[in-house]
């Protein structure tokens, strides 16, 4: 049995100001003038303010839909935000180019959910890692061949592997080279999309275990996006709960899995099917379906399913964030 | 430090050995299904041996393609088809009971050799207006599909614009326009080939481009023309190679259909598409002269589509399967 | 009196690589209105042992053990014609993908009416054989079809009932769809439903809205319930037995609480410790080592053998049998009293 102390350095390693990341599609000349279509904008992200600390796993989780992949691809610049400010080691990355790119790239790297798309399919393993290698800089060949090797060791993969093409290797194995591909640049920062999402249970446990036993060494930073709560709940120092585009909860784990304060995270916590949870009151289940963030309703994202609605405000004004001390952040009318 | 360079090009050495063991197993495993696909392989001699036999043409020929041996030689009917006469023609002019095997063209020209010389030029056509076309169009739409933009519009548009004309009427367009001859030719075919690949590379990078290992490249700080050319366009290329063979028995059709209409490539040049023209006004008495270069065209364009259909099976289900 | 008894029942797919053991000689047994889950990963024979029970298996896979007996028949001996009265009457199914279930072409009203157009339910009653082929004629016949699925529609609860019958599948949600699902199995009334993962593909706040509608439907009609999953947490839940396959067997079968709390079979103890929980204390999971196996390649006794912490040469002795270690708690091991 192990608690998570973490000693924090207290210093934000990347935060997000007031981030929007909206899709806009525009239909064609020809449809604007004779319908008069308007264009679609999907508000995936819609003003986050977020902030990681060095050293610490923030966990990321909400349902389809909510904006946490959107959100995470913005902050590893792969999305250039509608507005808002990225800042990385103190220093406004938003709109950087050149050089400062090539900086951020070099610390900041990202693990995909789907194991099948997220290797080249026409590259072997070796050359999967050696472009990871070779953009950190290691030129000299000799020192790439033993580092590939050192990797694969390292992510628990066989080192006969190291010609093998991705099709070749099971999904578990499949991720762990992801896994290498994303150390090989000796990263600071790592945003795990969903990592393991698309495995199966038992592969899941042996990836987790592996994220895990990496962040014990190293000591990076990661933004764990999930929608498994008790994957979040295993892995995050802090959670922050997502809904339409927007963040509705943060605190840190055990807090925020003992004292849910928003109505849609006691929702979230109440819908797990349980192994092992105490015995719960009656289940909460919402009504209605997870919207889409076209056209979100005004107010509180949450207020056509909120089961514990405040009055009119809920439908008019969008909710500031309110601490709630320990940590504690909650963006709800009823705490205002 | 110089053990260190020297053992850092051994070992430079070494991986290039490894490297080149790796591309052997590949091409192994693609001949062994290639094997196994009966059509395919059955095409794959047939275009083999006609390559060959276009390279090896001045040694295999066996007569002068380009000049009569004798003009008493004129329409000689292949060996199984003379009569008294013909074999009194050949005695006479000291020549076996059975050379000139395929029989003769209205200019007393050996048919079989005009065909094995014809099959360079057909062949040729075939290479380089689909390479060239590939070239252009996978270049092109590579780079429409993946910036889209003012790029992308232009392009399509103007590929629209061309498709709008049918394939042939346009070539005979551009050949009337700059003149009979080989180069005239290629460009002909190219001007409006380009435009598949275009289509095809545009539309495959459009999907391929939201795959998850382009975001890994790009995170790894690579830079967006390696990413395009060599991080993509190796998974669209297979595509690619199968429309490229299947293309090039079109072309060679298409290089007939202007030969025949007197705009490719001209006499006395053999081509097999002039061939049969030329053969055209016998066609009654003499049905060999067009006959037999049509019938090769037909057995070499064959073959290029089943060697294409079966790369489209080799190719592609390879890469989902396992 | 059990409803559906499966003894034995052993399918295997004939592939160039070698013969697939993807079910191997496996028991079940359920009563009326009771819910079993079947638990394990992907590739450990659930699904195929569904679509066994149907015998919907696709070439080249072919069933050559074992009997399932259904209210005192043995389906794999009836004839294919009777099989088609029992799928979707008598035992129906609902799939994990309702996005690829549903057809994309018809709209969602017509595709339940299809299933008690196809079984002949005419005004209540069941299994008539007369087919009546003409659209025009039986206007009454197409009222009624026409209420009860509207019936159905506000069974699953699905929200304003007279718009859903004409939408397409396309225009609903994913949980919206798995109501679909639902509704189409139900519509004949039948005495069991095959849940094959239906609620893998949907958020976790939908996933306990169709659980809860389950219960209910479930607790309303008497239906038995066989759910597949590879969610411990749903299973747990929702079955009041749980059967847990590995490569093809069931190792471990028993009361829900019993297998949960205590389990036997190295297997579940192993799923159970790698599965991270939410408790007061975090507790650190322990992975099981090395990999699902080829079903191809099995050559050992028990399927479990190369991964397992407890292996012994024991294993290796003879066939091992299933042992009952308390009521209506069985394991599959060598190791077991």
């Amino acid at each position: 049995m192990k608690a998570r102390i973490k000693e924090k350095t207290g210093e934000p390693l990347t935060t997000v100001k007031g981030i929007k990341k909206y899709f806009i599609k525009k239909p064609s000349l020809l449809a604007k003038a004779i319908t008069r279509q308007k264009d679609i904008v999907i508000k995936a992200v819609d003003d986050v303010n977020l902030e990681i600390r060095e050293g610490e796993i923030l966990g990321l989780v909400g349902e389809s839909g909510c904006g946490k992949t959107t959100l995470g691809r913005v902050m590893l610049k792969l999305y250039e935000p509608t507005a808002g400010k990225i800042f990385f080691e103190g220093k406004d990355i938003t709109y950087c180019n050149g050089e400062a790119v090539r900086e951020f790239r070099r610390k900041a790297q990202i693990i995909f959910q789907n194991p099948y798309a997220s290797l080249n399919p026409r590259k072997a393993v070796r050359e999967i890692i050696s472009v990871s290698l070779k953009n950190r800089g290691v030129n000299d060949p000799r020192q790439r061949e033993e580092e590939i090797l050192s990797l694969l060791r390292e992510v628990g993969l066989n080192e006969r592997h190291i010609n093998n093409y991705p099709h070749q290797f099971s999904g578990g194995q499949r991720q762990r080279i992801s896994i290498a591909r994303a150390l090989a640049m000796r990263p600071k920062f790592i945003i795990a999309d969903e990592p393991v999402s698309s495995l199966d249970v038992s592969i899941q446990a042996q990836i987790l275990d592996l994220l895990e036993s990496l962040q014990e060494e190293y000591k990076f930073t990661y933004l764990f996006i999930a929608h498994d709560l008790s994957v979040i709940f295993y892995i995050s120092d802090r959670v922050a709960v997502m809904y339409l585009g927007k963040i509705v909860e943060v605190a840190e784990t055990v807090e925020l899995f003992e004292n849910p304060l928003h109505p849609y995270t006691k929702a979230l916590l109440s819908a797990i099917p349980g192994v092992g949870m105490k015995k719960r009151e009656k289940r909460i289940i919402l009504k209605g379906a997870v919207p889409t963030p076209i056209d979100p309703p005004q107010g509180c994202r949450f207020h056509p399913r909120c089961f514990v609605k405040k009055g009119k405000i809920c439908d008019l004004k969008e909710p500031t964030r309110i601490p709630m001390g320990n940590s504690h952040y909650v963006y709800c009318h009823l705490f205002s | 430090m110089d053990e260190q360079v020297q053992e850092g090009m051994v070992m430079n050495v070494n991986l290039y050995k490894v490297k080149l063991k790796i591309w052997l197993m590949n091409f192994s495993s693609f001949l062994r299904d290639l094997m196994a696909h009966r059509a395919a392989f059955l095409g794959a001699v047939i275009v083999l041996i006609c390559i060959l036999a276009a390279v090896l043409a001045p040694r295999i020929a066996p007569h002068n393609p380009f000049q009569a041996d004798s003009l008493r030689l004129r329409l000689l009917p292949p060996f199984w088809a003379r009569g008294e006469n013909a074999f009194q023609i050949l005695a006479k002019l000291g020549k076996e009971k059975f050379s000139y095997l395929l029989g003769c063209d209205e200019l007393g020209r050996d048919l079989l050799s005009r065909i094995i010389y014809g099959a360079r030029a057909s062949l040729l056509v075939g290479v380089l207006a689909v390479g060239i076309s590939t070239f252009v169009g996978v270049s092109l739409g590579a780079i429409a599909g993946y910036y889209r933009g003012w790029f992308d519009n232009v392009f399509s548009r103007f590929a629209d614009l061309l498709l709008a004309f049918p394939y042939l009427i346009f070539a005979i367009f551009i050949m009337a326009v700059m003149g009979p001859g080989f180069s005239n030719l290629i460009f002909a075919l190219t001007l409006k080939g380009w435009v598949e690949f275009f289509r095809l590379v545009r539309g495959e990078m459009l999907s391929e481009k939201t795959k998850e290992y382009v975001d890994a490249a790009k995170v790894t700080g690579q830079s967006k023309f390696i990413i395009i050319f060599f991080e993509i366009l190796p998974n669209i290329i297979h595509t690619v190679i199968v429309l490229a063979t299947l293309r090039m028995g079109y072309m060679i059709i298409m290089e007939a259909s202007l030969s025949f209409l007197g705009l490719g490539i001209q006499p006395p040049t053999p081509a097999w598409g002039s061939m049969v023209n030329a053969g055209r006004a016998y066609m009654l008495n003499a049905w060999w002269v067009s006959t037999f270069p049509g019938l090769f065209m037909l057995v070499l364009v064959l073959s290029i589509n089943l060697l294409g259909e079966g790369l489209r099976d080799i190719l592609d289900p390879r890469l989902k399967i396992d | 009196m059990d409803l559906l008894r499966i003894t034995n029942l052993t399918t295997v797919f004939l592939t160039r690589r070698g013969v697939v053991r993807a079910v191997d000689h496996i028991n079940l047994r359920i009563k009326e209105g009771e819910v079993i889950g079947l638990v394990g990963e992907s590739g450990c024979g659930k699904s195929v042992s569904m679509l066994s029970i149907l015998r919907l298996v696709p070439y080249p896979g072919k069933i050559i053990d074992g009997e399932v007996i259904f209210n005192g028949e043995n389906l794999l001996k009836k004839p294919l014609t009777e099989m088609r009265k029992i799928r979707g009457k008598e035992i129906a199914m609902i799939f994990q993908d309702p996005m690829t279930t549903l057809n994309p072409v018809f709209r969602v009203g017509e595709q339940i009416r299809e299933s008690l157009r196809i079984h002949g339910i005419i005004n209540g009653n069941h299994g008539e054989k007369k087919r009546v082929f003409s659209w025009f004629a039986n206007k009454a016949r197409r009222e009624f079809e026409q209420q009860r699925v509207m019936k159905l529609i506000e069974e699953v609860e699905l929200p304003s009932p007279e718009e859903r019958y004409h939408q397409y599948p396309y225009e609903l949600s994913g949980g919206m769809q798995q109501r679909v699902l639902t509704a189409i199995a139900l519509s004949c009334e039948p005495k069991l439903i095959l849940a094959d993962e239906p609620t893998t593909a949907l958020d976790v706040t939908v996933q306990a809205q169709i659980l809860e509608l389950f219960n209910r439907v479930i607790k309303k009609h008497r239906t038995s319930m066989i759910l597949v999953t590879h969610n411990l947490g749903v299973a747990a839940e929702f079955c009041q037995r749980i059967g847990v396959m590995y490569a093809g067997r069931i190792v471990e079968t028993g009361p829900t609480n019993k297998v949960m709390e205590n389990p036997k079979h190295p297997y579940t103890c192993g799923l159970l410790r790698s599965i991270p929980k939410i408790s007061k204390k975090r507790v650190r999971i322990k992975p099981i080592p090395g990999n699902v196996p080829d079903l191809v390649e099995l050559s050992h006794k028990c399927a479990f053998y190369p991964r397992c912490e407890k292996a012994s040469p024991v294993c290796e002795e003879k066939e091992i049998e299933l042992k009952e270690v308390e009521e209506g708690h069985l394991v599959h091991c060598a190791l077991s009293k």
